[in-house]
């Protein structure tokens, strides 16, 4: 059994975001961090615990996301592909799954697994495009990976918390939730080898078609990207001079817990005269 | 009748020559036994030595340890019982080879010096039989609970005393037969005699069988002596003088195959090898071991044990040690320093680390510590342009490349990213800035040292992370390097030297001390508080510095400092070394409960600290206690004048 693996890098989501200059999000008060595609990350480990024979790792990209390549080298893959066909910078979804289809034929797989969704993109499209391309099964929120004899096992996550154990004949594509597997730690010794292992490159010629030809399948791309409406409040974090416990306590209670030293102020007395301050204390703020 | 004895009286020449055979059978057994354990040695890989052998000062501490039993006589008890069994046996087994010179070289034992020969044996013999009565007694009736009440002890104890016991029946055999009167200075012979004399029993036969037994026994104990603890007669010594080419709890690199391969004998160095045979099993590294006490897997003794038997049976120690064991292990050293021949036992669990990290079978909170150090920078993952925060309304000078400044102010993860490690950063600067000092930090070029990463075995990592923070510090000029992290201090320190990095660090309680003494700070805190000053393992015990911050503490008006049992080189661990920090291991309690309980028993109100690490793990455990946790130089802040 042969399995294909689709990766995809992006931008580190968790780090803090801010609007850049029309091409996206930009990172913060510092330079970017690109990172394995969360989801793909788990699709490259549900491939390595199945045990295949062959994990063949691919990506669609130009020479800088080769990174993650490298890491599904050292993560178990046994062979890693970069395919690149100048105009497909912005690519829709549509373009993607056409030239990944083509990949698939040329490399014959059982089985191609992928992240359900991409941080950056997210549309989540890509892997049932595929499979409607290549008239295979698509088995998208796939939360476990098994095998019984020649046949794909897959738990699937439905709406409303259901589950469901799917059964299938390979060939079959399966999209991998994020966090449904925990990835082996892969000691920096493992990734220095892997950086002495063979990429492969595969150009418009290796696929068969002609980069004119590619620029036609990208039909939309995103025009401007606009940054989400503020949060009207933001969560006020505890006092840092309190102690860990009492910050934990303070996150997880709601109720007039005062949110730094000294700034809360409790009334007290009878019910007329409370009244009577806060009202003072809200006309003083020019909210009444 | 002449004032001497004759050697072989009523031995007849087939027991004498039986004697001679057993010990040349029995002796040769342990020569070859102890070979096999040299070869064994020798399999593993060559040493790479922390620091350069001083003959000097290393015979110097064997004699202390060998001859004064310093670290035996922490516990007094065992100390005295050691101390007696020892001197005991030198003097009778002394005592034995003089009979032989006399008896075959030059006779010499005539007239007093005979009279004080025999005198000075019965003594000796006597503080024998005392000792090995008293080890009995603590071993098998009562006692430290540490002490093993394995059927070994129980043999070989009665073995040296059946040894003793038939020298002196013998003797006192001896002396009822041929009844020599100056013979009442062999005080407990004579007193036998008197006794065989009295119940009318046949001395000449009695005496012959007896010392048959008695030769018997020793040759029984030379075969023992390799193959039971009696063995560290042996080998402690070359383990107390290859200790001193090693800096306890700085692990060594792990050779280029590290952990790419089963943790086989040989992939040990010679000296941890050597420190598995060396091993007497008295359990106080156990009965130290923060991670046992929290009734977690590890158990310190065992791990050596386990060594040995890897070593003996040639197989890979991870088959041995399980991963919960090591993983327990916070690197705090309690275990190495409590040893009396400070055996370490952290760096076999390092050892065993790496290799778990290479298969990348290792808990998931070290994985995503290891991995944000790989891709962040720092441990836990935090946004690393949020580096500077802790400095928001401070002025700070941070540090560009070619600038010059006298100390640089490493401010660590935790003090970077960390809400109770940002509170110790802010007070540190702002006391340097009260006392004049010219400081600038690296703000967003800092990155993490790779201390946990070395700690959990990700030597790789380690080595990367170093290699970015020495080229950090090659792009400014500073005079001294301060850090208020006792892991990082411990990093650059006694591991970065090695890489090349050679600077003067210098903890930021040392610093403050030190401004304190020269009157640029006052010496605070005003307030009215029982203190109890937890010392940091990384500070105290593997750096030696537990003076620095009492300095800062004491002599406080209204501030009173209280002790805790265990302190100073003593301390307890906090739990959040070696990696725990960011491990939850669910077994047993938390170390830090254990430790909160004793800060509290002291009845302080106020925990002070000096590693941010050391604070997290204590703050945690404050909840509806009533007390708070500071570092030192929070409270020194305090204690400034407005």
């Amino acid at each position: 059994m042969k399995a294909l693996v689709l990766l995809r890098e992006v931008l580190d989501a968790t780090l803090p975001l801010e609007p850049g200059d029309g091409q996206g999000p930009r990172v913060k008060g510092q330079e970017a961090i690109r990172v394995l595609n969360p989801a793909d990350r788990a699709a490259l480990e549900w491939a390595c615990r199945l045990r295949q024979g062959e994990i063949t790792a691919l990506t669609v990209g130009p020479p800088e996301v080769e990174g993650i390549l490298r890491l599904a080298l050292a993560r178990g893959a046994s062979r890693a592909i970069r395919a690149w066909v100048g105009g497909m910078e912005g690519s829709d979804a549509p373009a993607l799954a056409r030239l990944l289809a083509l990949a698939v034929d040329r490399l014959g797989p059982d089985l191609v697994l992928t992240g359900d969704r991409s941080l950056e993109g997210g549309t989540g499209l890509v892997p049932g495009l595929l499979a409607a391309r290549l008239g295979w099964p698509h088995l998208d929120g796939a939360t476990h990976l098994g095998r019984d004899g020649g046949r794909i096992v897959v738990r699937r996550r439905l709406e409303r918390g259901w589950r469901e154990e799917v059964e299938a004949t390979p060939p079959v594509v399966v999209a991998v939730e994020a966090g449904s597997i925990e990835p082996r730690y892969v000691s920096v010794r493992v990734r220095r080898e892997a950086l002495a292992r063979p990429l492969e490159v595969w150009g418009a010629a290796h696929l068969g078609v002609d980069v004119a030809a590619v620029k036609g399948w990208v039909r939309s791309e995103v025009a401007s990207l606009d940054w989400p409406r503020p949060r009207p409040r933001r969560v006020t974090l505890p006092d840092a001079r309190l102690t860990a416990g009492e910050r934990m306590r303070r996150l997880m209670t709601a109720g007039p817990t005062p949110l730094r030293t000294g700034e809360g102020r409790l009334l007290e007395g009878g019910p007329r005269e409370i009244a009577e301050r806060l009202v003072r204390f809200l006309e003083e703020r020019g909210l009444l | 009748m002449e004032i001497t004895r004759e050697v072989w009286w009523n031995v007849p020449g087939w027991l004498a020559l039986a004697l001679y055979l057993g010990s040349a059978l029995t002796v040769g057994f342990a020569v070859r036994v102890a070979l096999g354990h040299v070869r064994r040695w020798l399999r593993g890989r060559p040493l790479t030595a922390a620091r350069p052998l001083a003959p000097g000062r290393a015979l110097r501490r064997v004699a202390v340890e060998v001859f004064a039993h310093r670290r035996i006589f922490e516990d007094p008890a065992a100390g005295w019982a050691h101390l007696l069994i020892f001197y005991g046996f030198l003097a009778l087994f002394t005592g034995t080879l003089m009979v032989f010179v006399h008896d075959r070289l030059v006779p010499f034992l005539f007239g007093p010096t005979y009279l004080v020969f025999s005198l000075t044996l019965d003594l000796a013999g006597l503080a024998f039989l005392v000792g090995v009565g008293w080890a009995l007694v603590r071993r098998f009736a009562g006692g430290p609970g540490r002490l093993p009440r394995s059927a070994e002890a129980l043999w070989v104890l009665l073995l040296l005393g059946a040894i003793g016991a038939s020298g002196f029946l013998l003797e006192g055999a001896r002396i009822a037969a041929t009844r020599p009167p100056f013979e009442v200075w062999s005080v407990v012979g004579w007193t036998i005699a008197r006794g065989v004399i009295a119940l009318d029993l046949p001395a000449a036969p009695l005496h012959r069988f007896l010392w048959g037994l008695h030769a018997a026994l020793s040759c029984a104990f030379f075969a023992l002596l390799m193959v039971t603890f009696l063995r560290h007669m042996a080998t402690a010594p070359l383990q107390l003088l290859l200790r001193e080419l090693r800096r306890v709890g700085a692990l060594a690199p792990a050779p280029p195959d590290g952990g790419a391969r089963p943790l086989a004998p040989e992939s040990l160095s010679r000296v941890q090898l050597l420190e598995a045979s060396a091993c007497v099993r008295c359990g106080r590294c156990s009965a130290v071991c923060p991670a046992t006490a929290a009734g977690k897997a590890l158990d310190p003794r065992g791990v050596i044990r386990k060594t040995l038997r890897a070593m003996l049976e040639a197989r890979p120690l991870d088959t041995l040690v399980t991963p919960e064991e090591a993983w327990a292990c916070t690197t705090c050293a309690a275990c190495v320093r409590a040893c009396p021949f400070e055996i370490e036992v952290l760096d076999k669990l390092v050892d065993l680390r790496r290799r778990w990290v290479e298969q990348g079978a290792i808990d998931p909170g070290a994985a995503r510590a290891l991995e944000a150090i790989l891709e962040r920078g720092n441990p836990w993952g935090a946004p690393p342009g949020e580096r500077m925060a802790w400095a928001e309304g401070l002025p700070v000078r941070v540090l560009a490349p070619g600038d010059e400044v006298e100390v640089l102010y490493w401010v660590g993860c935790a003090g970077a990213f960390d809400p109770s490690g940002r509170r110790v950063t802010r007070s540190v600067a702002q006391l340097l800035q009260r006392g004049g000092v010219e400081f600038g930090v690296l703000g967003l070029a800092e990155s993490c040292t790779g201390d946990p990463a070395r700690r959990m075995g990700e030597e790789g990592l380690f080595q990367e992370a170093a290699a970015r923070v020495v080229a950090a510090l090659g792009r400014v000029r500073f005079r001294r390097l301060l850090t208020h992290c006792a892991h990082c201090f411990h990093a650059f320190r006694n591991e970065y030297p090695a890489l090349g990095a050679r600077c003067e660090t210098v903890h930021h309680t040392q610093l403050l001390a030190e401004l304190v003494r020269a009157g640029r700070l006052q010496p605070g805190p005003a307030l009215g508080a029982t203190v109890t000053l937890h010392d940091p393992c990384y500070l105290a015990r593997h750096n030696g510095e537990s003076r620095a911050a009492r300095t800062l503490l004491a002599g406080q008006p209204g501030l009173e400092l209280v002790e805790m049992p265990r302190s100073r080189e003593r301390t307890f661990c906090c739990g959040a070394g070696g990696g725990g920090n960011w491990i939850e291991l669910r077994q047993g309690e938390r170390i830090a409960t254990l430790r909160m309980a004793e800060a509290r028993a002291t009845g302080a109100s106020v925990v002070a600290t000096a590693c941010p690490f050391c604070t997290i793990m204590l703050e945690g455990e404050t909840a509806g206690q009533g007390m708070v946790v500071r570092d030192v130089a929070e409270l020194l802040l305090e204690g400034q004048p407005a």
